[in-house]
């Protein structure tokens, strides 16, 4: 059975949401841990254990929403987007001395 | 620890018997009234409570969720299996297994 | 994706599940084994006696052993036989390191009574199959790890998507309704993952957090820098184990250890002294703490720590400590189940098999949902569902087959061969090879009569190799109340006679009708039918 157009391009669209999902969504989980690792009031020890032990949620929740949204398009720039901005904030609060 | 499975057990049996498929299991060609049904649910909720009580009185509140799961986990499972290949065995039980425990 | 929420999520769990579910299986089985390894250990070697010494004569003995086997060491650690993860007395010895590397370390078990060290046969024992575990096999543990925590996370999806699917997960609570094909296996896969969800989510996302420093380190290197160094800082703050007390280099004897347990009994009742670990012995700045035993899910014991020379009580350590050190310590701990006694140890054993099980009726389920299209097919099945199903077969019976290979490795192979432990475990994996290969020859149905029916044997007779080889068989422990021997006997009795009767069931319904074991290309529809239903009736006790 020839493929067709329709069939090449859905796989296509699952593999790119499967990229997105696994790597978008790692860069996305640690991002988000890393900013809230800076923003508790704990010690930096006890901050960063908590990232860490959100981070994997945050990544489920990540993947799940890649394959849950409607286009690829909208799911690459739904994990870029927020992983940009909060690396952005994260950033500044690192180089005006207010993160460790 | 019988005891505490015997309440486990108990509830299972309540809140499953409160839906007309497991009613059914149990007895074929009756049928399970609105008004039972509320009160075999309100009796397995009341159970569920009773057992959590008593297995944290036996080991402490942290143990005591961690055994209240897992005793869940066994009686639920048991009881599907029971209510499909021996419902009547699975009804006796909630009496015998209290029964042994007190023994 | 287009076609809705339910249906991407379910395509998420389905395939996610499936391209990590052998792994997995693999995974949850060895773990299962895990929560009984000490008494697996103990099986394993049938010569060591039991011990039945008091806390005095094991401390004496201990620490005249450590004297013996390493005096001047930096660290010394004593486990006395009082609960049931250490059933013999241990000791472990660190040796002072040269230019900050690690000194030799050793540990060895003792015997109480002679205070000679125990020998035993060489055997990895229940050990080396709980850290097969989180360890696998045959890989660098790096990648090990990085290969569990990938499926784990995938484990975690699968939980998350499973439950988001479930569209009727009060009402189908204690639903089973088997001898109907798929429907059944749908429903017993529905039954395993629900009544034990608690335990499945709490063992995955606490089995990524176990490992979690080697999965997330750019959230520590984000606050903490690169490198080793920085590393070991993290870990220094977090585990604030306090300043390590630096040797005097001016000899001292130490004090009386059994004076100082015998303040912490007084303090925690008998028999709750979990270890001692001393820094220092023979030094002036000796320093003793003394653990105590778990009895809850948090990972750490609340510490009694004294000056090693005057034996004088310095501090009452308390186990807890900051909120997310305190989270994780209940992650692992719940994970771990090391306080768990007798009762709620089985209970950890059933929910983890049903967790196994979970994985395998997944697994299973999707070969019979597919299984009457591929039939259909001009060339006879897919070559990739002909892999799944191969690769089901080999690893859902195949592995517990290898798995008694191991213990009967343990009992048959000579005791003096080079490198024993490991030809123990080489066997297990000898044979799981052989059972994935055996589908590839055989017509599938009829394979999983086969090896369901060796894996019968392989446990069924099992407690007739023990006592055909050592003298702790099933009639002489049961006579002296040895219930851990006679427990693993019977369990593997029991073992036996599920997969007895799952074979036996198969066998009949395969026979009900010949034609129904087909590999065959003939477009047979009412075939197809009676096989979902030969399918279908095979026992889902496939572990």
């Amino acid at each position: 059975m020839t493929k067709t157009a329709l069939d090449i391009r859905y796989r296509w669209e699952i593999t790119l949401r499967v990229i997105v999902a696994i790597l978008g969504g790692y860069a996305l989980a640690n991002i988000a841990a890393i900013l809230l690792s800076y923003l508790l009031p704990m010690s930096k020890s006890d901050a960063v254990m908590t990232g860490i032990l959100l981070s994997f949620a945050i990544y489920t929740g990540a993947i799940m929403w890649v394959f849950a949204v409607r286009s690829v398009h909208k799911a690459w720039l739904g994990l870029i987007a927020p992983t940009l901005v909060l690396g952005a904030v994260a950033l500044v609060l690192k180089f005006s001395g207010v993160a460790p | 620890m019988l005891i505490a499975f015997a309440l486990a057990y108990a509830t299972c049996m309540a809140l499953s018997l409160a839906m007309t498929r497991h009613f059914q299991q149990v007895w074929p060609r009756q049928k399970l009234s609105p008004r039972l049904a509320t009160f075999l649910r309100n009796g397995g909720w009341i159970l569920l409570v009773l057992t959590l009580v008593y297995c944290a009185k036996l080991e402490g509140i942290a143990v005591g969720l961690v055994l209240i799961l897992g005793l869940f986990s066994a009686a639920a499972f048991l009881l599907a299996l029971l209510l499909h290949y021996a419902p009547r065995v699975a009804l006796v039980l909630v009496f015998a297994a209290p029964l042994a425990g007190l023994l | 994706m287009k076609n809705g929420f339910r249906q991407s999520m379910s395509w998420v769990h389905t395939w996610g599940g499936l391209s990590v579910g052998w792994i997995l299986f693999f995974v949850f089985l060895t773990g299962t084994l895990g929560y009984f390894d000490t008494e697996i250990d103990r099986w394993m070697k049938p010569e060591l006696p039991k011990d039945t010494s008091t806390m005095a004569q094991s401390l004496a003995v201990a620490e005249a052993r450590l004297q013996q086997k390493a005096e001047g060491a930096e660290r010394w650690f004593i486990n006395p036989p009082t609960n049931r993860d250490n059933p013999n007395l241990r000791i472990f010895w660190q040796m002072s390191g040269k230019d900050g590397e690690r000194g030799v370390r050793g540990n060895e078990l003792v015997d109480s009574t002679t205070g000679d060290a125990l020998s035993s046969r060489a055997t990895g024992g229940g050990q080396t199959l709980y850290q097969m575990h989180y360890a696998l096999h045959y890989l660098p543990t790096d990648v090990a790890y990085w290969i569990v925590g990938i499926c784990s996370m995938f484990m975690l999806l699968a939980i998350v998507t499973g439950v988001v699917i479930h569209k009727k997960i009060f009402k189908d609570f204690f639903t089973f309704r088997p001898q109907k094909g798929q429907r059944s296996w749908l429903d017993m896969h529905n039954l395993l993952s629900v009544t034990a969800l608690p335990f499945h989510f709490m063992i995955t996302y606490s089995g990524l957090i176990f490992l979690a420093f080697t999965y997330m380190p750019l959230i520590v290197a984000s606050s903490y820098g690169t490198g080793d160094d920085a590393e070991r800082k993290f870990f220094d703050e977090l585990f604030a184990e306090g300043n390590k007390i630096e040797r005097a280099n001016s000899p001292a004897n130490l004090a009386s250890l059994g004076a100082m347990v015998a303040i912490a009994e007084a303090r925690w009742g008998e028999n709750q002294v979990r270890y001692l670990d001393i820094d220092n012995p023979g030094d002036a700045n000796a320093r003793v703490s003394i653990g105590r035993q778990l009895d809850s899910p948090l990972r750490a014991s609340p510490e009694l720590i004294f000056d090693g020379v005057s034996g004088e009580l310095l501090n009452d350590k308390a186990a807890a400590t900051s909120a997310p050190r305190t989270v994780r310590d209940t992650f692992l701990g719940l994970h771990e189940g090391l306080f768990a006694n007798t009762v709620l140890r089985w209970l950890y054993f059933l929910s983890s098999l049903l967790g196994t099980a979970m994985i395998a009726t997944g697994m299973i389920l999707w070969t019979v949902k597919r299984r009457p299209a591929q039939l259909k097919k001009a060339n006879g099945p897919d070559f990739g569902h002909r892999v799944v199903e191969s690769l089901n077969l080999g690893t859902i019976v195949g592995l517990p087959i290898a798995i008694a290979a191991y213990f009967w490795a343990n009992r048959l192979l000579p005791l003096d061969i080079a490198a024993r432990s490991n030809w123990e475990v080489h066997v297990m994996f000898l044979v799981w090879f052989a059972a994935l290969i055996y589908p590839l020859t055989r017509n599938i149905m009829r394979g999983w009569v086969d090896l369901l029916w060796v894996a019968a044997a392989a446990y069924g007779f099992l407690p007739i190799v023990n006592a055909l080889t050592t003298d702790r068989h099933l009639a002489n422990s049961l006579a002296q109340g040895d219930w851990l021997f006679a427990g693993v006997d019977l369990t593997l009795l029991i073992t036996g006679t599920l997969f007895a009767a799952a074979a036996l069931k198969l066998q009949r319904r395969l026979q009900q009708t010949p034609a129904a074991a087909a590999n065959s290309n003939k477009n047979n529809g009412d075939n197809n039918n009676m096989l979902a239903q030969k399918i279908s009736a095979q026992s889902p006790e496939a572990t």
